[in-house]
């Protein structure tokens, strides 16, 4: 018989709590989301001995005071949720201020293990940590550990183990005798209501109240013991700011934690006098006042750079495969609808976005690398001054830069931000920032249109445009809807760390394995559908006139052209065709064919299906022989006025389904879920017809 | 003075921070709180943002608006001290009976 041990992880943010999971042997990963908000929840499973150990991983948190909607749902869980054992992760490098949460968590009296992560940088510095001190201070399990050397990770799982089967012990952290003696009068009330019999909890919840925290004052608010309780504390807050001379509670708490953990660094941490770290001296170049800006532009260039060159590699032979194939099974098959459906419907429009993979692979390599080594927060500082001149702060870069990737966790990181108008802002503009999957659509275009200019630099001016253009727009929010001044911009600088190749390949087999997913899946059972719509109805009259024509035809380049012009005009009287033409008009002037219309319509489901139906729609129009290829084809079919035009719409028009499921859940104001699903296309449409209007007046 | 007006390079111990009380929480939380030690290791272009070393340990970015509302007392230029064994400790470093009293009166 197995048993189940619940575990929850919990540090303040760069402690290296995923590196620690990374480094359990045997471990399943699962990753959802927290009930009712989009917080990535991490699961991790694992059998030991005779025990299912399932931990949750909470997202980081500096304090129990909870800043950030984000830290609002770790709080949540560690009040309100059940689980057995819980696991704090610290850093050693910055251990006195780690350990004040820790007194924090020690409030609540449940089972506690310390783990203090990265002790080989204190060793580095020639360091020595005594943790058995630090367990009979605290009276609580400690583990060393590095993550990184994979060293005493184990040892957590045993002591989790350990403590599960033994009996809660001592607390031994108490405050001042003053404090102490108001936290036991409290208590006592408390325990008048039969929601906090336990003396444990009565105790947590007395000391969350005279630290004056809002969300355990709102908890006691409409039990009948909240008048009692409210004058009580309204006496502990005058009488222990009188008595110990401050302004608020707050901070006779936050006095003593900092003693208390000062008092337990001095004891237990023996570290020699500072050097210029290694982190201060690439911090010396890289983020220089003159030249840091600069060179995160440079980083950005050679990213865009590398996505298209390094991308271009495999992109021929994943094309060439997916060619081959489809003319492989179209003559192996019998002839028949299922056939059709598979070679020129499925097939060509999962290869023409699949072979794009290598391209988003780089891309999210790259914004991983800026993640991981600790450059984000830095580049985060350095444009705070720039970012505030358009009404944001330099907090709301981390999102804007994640949406270089993908808007749905972008809109997620937005929760990092505490003031409502900052986050409505930053994710009202977050469209702007171009998606990985919008990528697949700019190489395309650029490959066909700009083959003479470095396709690099180009799409480097289109996310650099499109996230100048958001910002823009940022500053119009701010000043006509939003006014007021961005919440305040305090951010932590981890050291750099050089990344884990562990986790950047697990990153990104969990990318690759997603997005092949969706091309096998919804790609393709878009493609499905349109290609049933575009190949039905079929027009009789019309297949035997053609039919009649081709026959007496005896020229075999006038008989390709006569089936060419067949397929062209079946396609024109299918279901999408006359979809396509009702729609066209409010494309028309922006030189879009119906094609294109459709296009740009089905890409709102997701962006992914703008490459796929435009390599249906423009395979079945019968090109000849000799240009397989989308981009020639696009070259063949498509106007250069038309082209920026598209460029300018995908850059702006709203995102894909996912995406604005996401903001809906995140925003719950009618208002601004409408005015979000309505100007971004109206933005993409204006700008797009002024460019295609300015070019068609300088003659292209 | 403030610290925003703080020379590069330059420690100080902090005095008081002068903010709403959510960010006060914030920044004690983050390691910056009346008492403890830090040193402004660099300012963006135009002195929009600082980037502050606290307690020796972790680095802070944050803007000019913010720092000006925490008053320091400068103590010279130079790196932080650490703590090698309680007899080499700066005066500055409050030792485990003065945290104490500080915390108790």
């Amino acid at each position: 018989m197995s048993s189940e041990i619940k575990v929850a992880i919990v540090g303040q943010p760069n402690v290296g709590k995923s590196s620690i999971i990374n480094a359990l042997s045997n471990a399943k990963l699962h990753v959802g989301n927290f009930s009712g908000v989009t917080v990535e929840k991490k699961e991790i499973y694992l059998k030991r001995d005779d025990y299912d150990i399932r931990m949750t991983d909470l997202p980081g948190i500096y304090a129990l005071n909870a800043y950030t909607p984000e830290e609002q749902v770790a709080k949540d869980f560690l009040v309100d949720e059940d689980y057995d054992v819980m696991v704090n992760v610290v850093d050693a490098n910055t251990l006195s201020r780690n350990l004040i949460f820790t007194m924090q968590l020690l409030d609540m009296h449940r089972k506690t293990v310390l783990v203090i992560n990265m002790v080989d940088e204190i060793e580095k510095k020639g360091g020595t940590l005594d943790e058995k001190s630090i367990e009979k201070l605290l009276g609580i399990p400690v583990v060393l550990t590095s993550a990184k050397e994979n060293r005493g990770v184990e040892e957590i799982i045993t002591q989790i183990i350990k403590l599960h089967n033994s009996v809660l012990s001592k607390n031994k952290i108490y405050y001042n005798e003053k404090v102490e003696q108001r936290i036991e009068e409290l208590a006592k009330i408390l325990r008048k209501s039969p929601h906090f019999k336990s003396e444990d909890y009565s105790r947590f919840l007395a000391i969350r109240l005279i630290d004056r925290d809002e969300n355990i004052y709102k908890m006691i608010h409409d039990l009948p013991i909240f008048i009692e309780a409210h004058n009580a504390l309204e006496k502990m807050y005058k009488d222990l700011e009188s008595e110990f001379d401050e302004e608020s509670t707050t901070d006779i708490l936050a006095n003593e934690r900092a003693a208390i953990s000062y008092n337990l660094q001095m004891e237990t941490l023996d570290i020699k006098e500072e050097n210029e770290s290694l982190s201060e001296k690439i911090d010396n170049f890289l983020i220089h006042p003159i030249f840091g800006l600069p060179i995160f532009l440079f980083f950005m260039w050679a990213l865009f750079q590398l996505t298209f060159v390094l991308g271009n590699y495999p992109m021929n032979l994943i094309d060439s495969i997916f060619i081959e194939t489809s003319s492989f099974l179209a003559d192996f098959l019998p002839k028949g609808i299922f056939n059709s459906v598979l070679t020129e419907g499925v097939l060509p429009a999962v290869g023409a976005i699949v072979m794009f993979l290598p391209n988003i692979l780089v891309l999210f390599l790259g914004l991983n690398l800026l993640e991981q080594t600790g450059y984000m927060s830095r580049a985060a500082y350095l444009m705070d001054g720039f970012l505030k001149k358009f009404g944001l702060q330099g907090k709301a870069f981390v999102p804007l830069v994640s949406g270089f990737g993908c808007t749905v966790p972008a809109y997620m990181a937005a929760r990092t931000l505490k003031n409502p108008k900052d986050r409505i802002i930053t994710m009202l503009v977050l469209g702007f920032m171009s998606c990985g999957a919008r990528l697949p659509i700019y190489v395309l275009l650029v490959s066909a249109f700009f083959a003479n200019q470095n396709p690099g630099n180009m799409l480097f001016y289109i996310y650099i445009g499109g996230a100048f253009l958001g910002l823009i727009v940022a500053k119009i929010l701010r000043t006509v809807l939003f006014k007021g001044e961005p919440e305040p911009f305090v951010m932590e600088m981890p050291p750099y760390r050089f990344p884990s190749f562990k986790a950047l390949g697990m990153d990104l087999w969990i990318k690759t394995r997603m997005f092949l997913k969706k091309a096998g899946t919804f790609i393709a059972i878009a493609a499905m559908v349109i290609w049933f719509l575009s190949s039905y109805p079929v027009n009789n009259t019309l297949v035997q006139n053609y039919n009649a024509k081709i026959e007496q035809t005896v020229d075999i380049n006038k008989k390709m052209n006569l089936k060419n012009e067949l397929n062209a005009k079946l396609l024109e009287n299918s279901y999408l065709g006359d979809f396509g033409k009702f729609i066209q008009p409010v494309f028309a002037p922006l030189g879009f064919d119906w094609r294109l219309s459709v296009a740009v319509v089905a890409g709102l489901s997701a962006k992914e299906v703008v490459v796929s139906t435009l390599g249906t729609l423009y395979a079945m129009s019968g090109a000849t022989e000799t240009s397989k290829g989308l981009v020639a084809k696009m070259r063949q079919n498509v106007d250069f006025k038309a082209a920026i035009a598209l460029i300018i719409i995908i850059m702006i028009y709203s995102p894909c389904l996912a995406a604005m499921g996401t903001f809906y859940t995140e925003v719950p104001q009618w208002a601004w879920r409408i005015f979000y699903t309505i100007y971004p296309n109206v933005v993409a449409w204006l700008l797009a017809y002024g460019v295609y209007k300015t070019l068609a007046l300088m003659g292209y | 003075m403030k610290l925003s007006e703080l020379k590069k390079g330059t420690r100080a111990i902090v005095e008081s921070v002068n903010l709403e009380d959510d960010l006060k929480k914030r920044f004690s939380a983050m390691g910056l709180s009346p008492g403890i030690i830090l040193r402004v290791c660099r300012r963006t272009f135009g002195s929009d943002s600082l980037h502050v070393k606290v307690e020796c340990s972790s680095c802070l970015a944050l803007s000019k608006t913010e720092a000006s509302q925490i008053k320091v007392t400068p103590i010279g230029k130079g790196m932080c001290l650490g703590n090698r064994g309680k007899s080499e400790q700066s005066e500055h470093f409050c030792d485990s009976e003065d945290c104490q009293m500080k915390a108790d009166d």
